[in-house]
């Protein structure tokens, strides 16, 4: 498993959490906000604030809206995780 | 317990910008500062279930930030502690840094509590009436109960105004809030739209 599957395994229960009707086995690297149901401003509040407690790590102001995709946050959860 | 005011004459009064780092060394003022913007929207910061001392030390440490909502914030001192306060940001920055300034509160609740302090924080959010315009944002609006009626909110406010470059200024306003609104209606305050919310915005050109 590479290390960005790895951690989009961790990542996919958060997901579940934060959007509780959306398809999560849908999302692929480039599903976006607007692809998932339910995912506003306070429902990714939820998520940011769960992945930081899962993973150990704080997202800093400008990086809670610094991605455009699914793919780019698993890239970044993967970067500040190996930062820590 | 802070000091009594002096009662028998006007006191002077110093307004002074805020930047986070001159706070920094001075947690006692900014958690007193911390306090003032809790007082001009507790019903918002009671949404966060948990320890008053915790909100008050997240809020803090966005006092005078740039990625945060009160990244704009003036304070009027008279000569014992700080009495009034106006913040806020450029409406450019003011959908991102209201998210940063609401993670900074949720950080704070327990798990098992987010889910239901994030709706309300929706619902809450869902009575604010849009705004889709450039210009600044005032976030917060305070004043020291104590020294309410003494006309510090216009004295303050219009400092405020005065030290912002020309441009739109957007804030919202309980409308119940009648003392506010007159206020701000003198300051040059109009109402958006009629469309009715429970914080209608207000601007001035």
């Amino acid at each position: 498993m590479t290390t960005e599957e790895n951690t989009w395994t961790r990542l996919k229960p958060l997901f579940r959490a934060a959007f509780p009707d959306a398809d999560i086995e849908a999302i692929r690297p480039e599903t976006t906000a607007d692809d998932v149901f339910g995912w506003d401003s306070m429902a990714h509040v939820t998520l940011i604030v769960s992945i930081e407690e899962e993973f150990g790590i704080m997202f800093e102001p400008e990086e809670v809206t610094g991605f455009e995709n699914v793919g780019e946050l698993v890239a970044l959860v993967g970067k500040k995780t190996n930062n820590v | 317990m802070s000091a009594k005011r002096p009662t028998t004459f006007e006191p002077a009064y110093h307004f002074e910008r805020l930047d986070r780092d001159q706070l920094k060394t001075d947690a006692e003022r900014a958690l007193r500062i911390s306090e003032l913007i809790w007082q001009a929207a507790p019903d918002f910061y009671s949404l966060f279930p948990c320890a008053k001392d915790a909100l008050l030390f997240a809020i803090a440490g966005t006092i005078g930030a740039s990625d945060y909502e009160l990244a704009n914030t003036l304070v009027v001192r008279d000569s014992l502690r700080e009495v009034a306060l106006v913040a806020g940001t450029s409406m450019q920055s003011r959908s991102q840094a209201q998210l940063a300034s609401v993670m900074l509160l949720v950080r704070n609740v327990q798990a098992d509590a987010r889910a239901d302090c994030v709706r309300r924080v929706r619902d809450y959010a869902s009575h604010m009436e849009p705004i889709e315009a450039e210009g600044h944002y005032v976030a917060r609006v305070s004043v020291d109960p104590e020294c309410r009626g003494e006309g510090l909110g216009r004295k303050i406010f219009g400092q405020y105004l005065q030290r912002l470059a020309p441009q739109p200024v957007h804030l919202h306003v309980h409308g119940n809030n009648t003392a506010a609104i007159a206020l701000y209606r003198s300051l040059g305050f109009k109402r958006r739209s009629t469309t009715s919310y429970q914080f209608p915005a207000f601007t001035r050109v």
